[in-house]
């Protein structure tokens, strides 16, 4: 019996039926290979960032023998966050446990990039204060240093990690003992064009950055790539003709990036000795991660419940007793929008509203900072503005209710600054969220006043 | 379905045609026009034009055979969609294997093994001839159109990365700095030579294929339409 070939029935069968097939030989496949690509890429991330302090494949470090050579040259994996403090710190005796994710050699700065820096440069785009202030308060970007022994010399390798022409594009940079001269540099990228961005990952431009310096008269100089042929300082290297604006992008990358490094090595001379205790402390900010709080002073002297209402209340009843700059973020709990749209349920969030606005009546001088999160499904600057226009909507209700306008500013962090697991339906319940920042600040209050 | 003879040799001389056909007078990108795309963009240098060549045919030659095997099974209602997931399917299990085994072929072919997906030339075949030919002319046509692919991107890479960087890379053997070396002022750089920038960018390679076809046309005179 000839089947039909051309009936409905016969079709769908197939396509079912296939795409049951490749399916499953994709998804074994994957399944069975993936313990052996993993390996593959931490060893080249060891391979790279032994490069980096001048131990080459030709020194026999091929890429599988890296992950054994490692823990010979590298002495300590230090992480610190955007304001030089050390959240992670580890000895050569401390294992790499892949759960850690402070961890220096788990910290993924491309994925940190484009999540977390990329969101906060375009928002911002062109203040470069603001940047730098929405850098310093994000608690995902990390910095991993590497503390490497050679030949009795100290080295140390720093990362970074920024944009080229299409993708991604990254390096570790090896630097000498001063933490200041370029001891050696790798460079890879995603996808820069073949044959012209795609040189960055080339001996003859990697090896330019020996010997440059990225200080001049104790003041951080960034390295420059310039058009190649022009003359070349100590502050700059050639670039790639044709691949421009990859060049720009290793530019900015590097900026970025080593200032950070600069400023901690700068102010911390001593950082060796670092105490313990400093470390501890370092390590639960980070950790906690409930919004940004300010912790000094007065506020941790409050014990809050962790219902938002009461909390909110019971902190600007202390409100005078606050010092200047201090300031508290809350989680609003109890507001409802409609979803997908900034538009406020009124009847089932009047309570907390109508809360929010007499503890703002009852406390004419309190500043107060909205800010409108979403969870990461969808268009970076769609949930952006959605964010923005739920924080807008709770500051109209506010203001339309008598609270000046100048005391409220409302902010859109989209899916920037996740406080929960956007893989599970709940950590994502949690991530939609809008929060409520009181600050104490006399000069404005004064004004106001 | 010609199914009459099944004592044809493996090569025939129809069969061997099927092979040469694709390196001149069927060639897939300057006669077909199918690959363009890839022909522009990936023949900076000669080493990444061959590993791209290599990895177009074998997708190619597999997934003829593939199609041929299934080609009295797929529906005709949704044929290019088969034709898509065979082919998206065989490029992620090359991707994988690449990334498991050879860490370093795959990553030097990066983006190509995406690119592969989209080069004309493969469901370009798939849908001309695997479709109502048999296996072993499937597989003999996919090799034909890969080395006319290959011939074509080698061909132009060479122009472009001699005239564009003064050198040739070629797989295994490495960098060879054929003019000399610009930084060091060596060989023809001594003499005041300098790289022209335009090779190294894809309009380049739109003027060498026109030299290349008007240079075929040429010496083929009966491929000139009237």
């Amino acid at each position: 019996m000839a089947i039909n070939r051309d009936s409905n029935v016969y079709t769908i069968v197939f396509a079912t039926i296939m795409v049951i097939v490749v399916g499953g030989i994709l998804a074994f496949l994957s399944m069975s290979l993936k313990p052996m690509q993993q390996a593959n890429v931490t060893n080249e991330k060891m391979q790279n960032i032994l490069q980096a302090i001048g131990i080459d494949e030709t020194d026999g470090v091929t890429r599988e023998k890296a992950g054994e050579m490692f823990n010979q040259f590298i002495t300590r994996r230090i992480t610190i966050n955007y304001k030089g403090e050390i959240v992670s710190d580890k000895t050569a005796e401390d294992a790499i446990d892949p759960q850690d994710k402070l961890e220096a050699f788990n910290i993924n700065i491309r994925k940190e990039y484009s999540r977390y820096v990329k969101p906060i440069m375009n928002q911002n785009k062109g203040d470069e204060a603001k940047i730098e202030e929405a850098l310093a308060n994000s608690e995902d970007i990390h910095f991993p240093i590497f503390v490497c022994e050679n030949n009795g010399e100290t080295y140390y390798v720093l990362s970074a990690s920024g944009k080229g022409l299409w993708d991604d594009i990254w390096g570790y940079i090896g630097f000498k003992s001063d933490a200041k001269t370029i001891n050696g540099s790798v460079f890879d990228h995603k996808g820069e064009t073949p044959g012209l961005g795609s040189k960055i990952a080339e001996d003859w431009f990697q090896d330019q950055f020996i010997g440059k310096t990225i200080a001049e008269d104790e003041e951080f100089t960034p390295i420059k790539v310039l058009k190649p042929g022009k003359e070349l300082g100590i502050h700059q290297v050639d670039g790639i003709s044709g691949a421009t604006f990859t060049g720009v992008g290793v530019d900015e990358m590097l900026e970025r990036n080593m200032k950070v490094y600069y400023n901690f090595f700068k102010n911390s001379p001593d950082f060796k000795n670092a105490s313990n205790s400093d470390n501890e402390e370092g390590t639960e900010s980070a950790v906690g991660g409930e919004g940004e709080i300010s912790t000094m002073g007065y506020v941790e002297t409050l014990t809050f419940s962790g219902v938002f209402t009461e909390d909110f209340n019971l902190l600007l009843q202390n409100y005078d007793s606050l010092t200047d700059g201090e300031s508290k973020s809350f989680v609003i709990e109890g507001i409802v929008f409609s979803a997908g749209s900034s538009n406020i349920n009124v009847k089932s969030s009047k309570e907390t509203l109508d809360n929010i606005l007499v503890g703002l009546q009852n406390t004419p001088n309190a500043m107060i900072e909205l800010s409108g999160h979403t969870d990461n499904m969808g268009e970076e600057d769609v949930l952006l503005k959605l964010s923005e226009g739920r924080a807008n909507a709770v500051k109209d209700y506010l203001v339309e209710n008598g609270i000046d306008a100048a005391r409220i500013s409302a902010i859109g962090n989209g899916a920037t600054m996740p406080i929960g697991d956007n893989e599970t339906d709940e950590g994502k319940a949690s991530n939609r969220r809008t929060e409520i920042k009181i600050i104490k600040n006399i000069i404005i209050a004064e004004v106001n006043e | 379905m010609s199914e009459t003879k099944t004592s044809e040799p493996l090569f025939s001389k129809k069969n061997k045609a099927l092979i040469t056909n694709p390196l001149n007078k069927i060639n897939p990108v300057t006669i077909q026009v199918l690959g363009i795309c890839s022909a522009l963009a990936v023949t900076v240098q000669m080493d990444n034009a061959i590993v791209m060549s290599i990895a177009v045919m074998a997708v190619l030659v597999l997934g003829n055979l593939i199609v041929s095997l299934m080609r009295n099974m797929i529906p005709s209602k949704i044929r290019i969609i088969v034709q898509l997931v065979i082919v998206a399917g065989l490029v992620i299990i090359v991707d994988q294997v690449l990334k498991a085994y050879v860490y370093d072929v795959s990553k030097k072919l990066s983006v190509f093994v995406g690119l592969i997906i989209t080069n004309c030339i493969i469901m370009g075949r798939l849908e001309a001839f695997a479709l109502g030919n048999k296996p072993w002319a499937s597989i003999l046509d996919g090799v034909g159109n890969g080395f006319g692919y290959g011939l074509v991107l080698v061909v132009v890479a060479f122009f472009k990365e001699l005239l564009g960087s003064g050198a040739l890379t070629i797989p295994g053997i490495g960098k060879l700095e054929i003019l000399g070396n610009a930084t060091d002022m060596t060989g023809l750089y001594g003499m005041g030579y300098m790289d022209n920038g335009l090779m190294l960018l894809p309009p380049s390679s739109l003027f060498i294929v026109g030299i290349y076809i008007w240079v075929q046309k040429k010496r083929n005179p009966d491929l000139i339409e009237s």
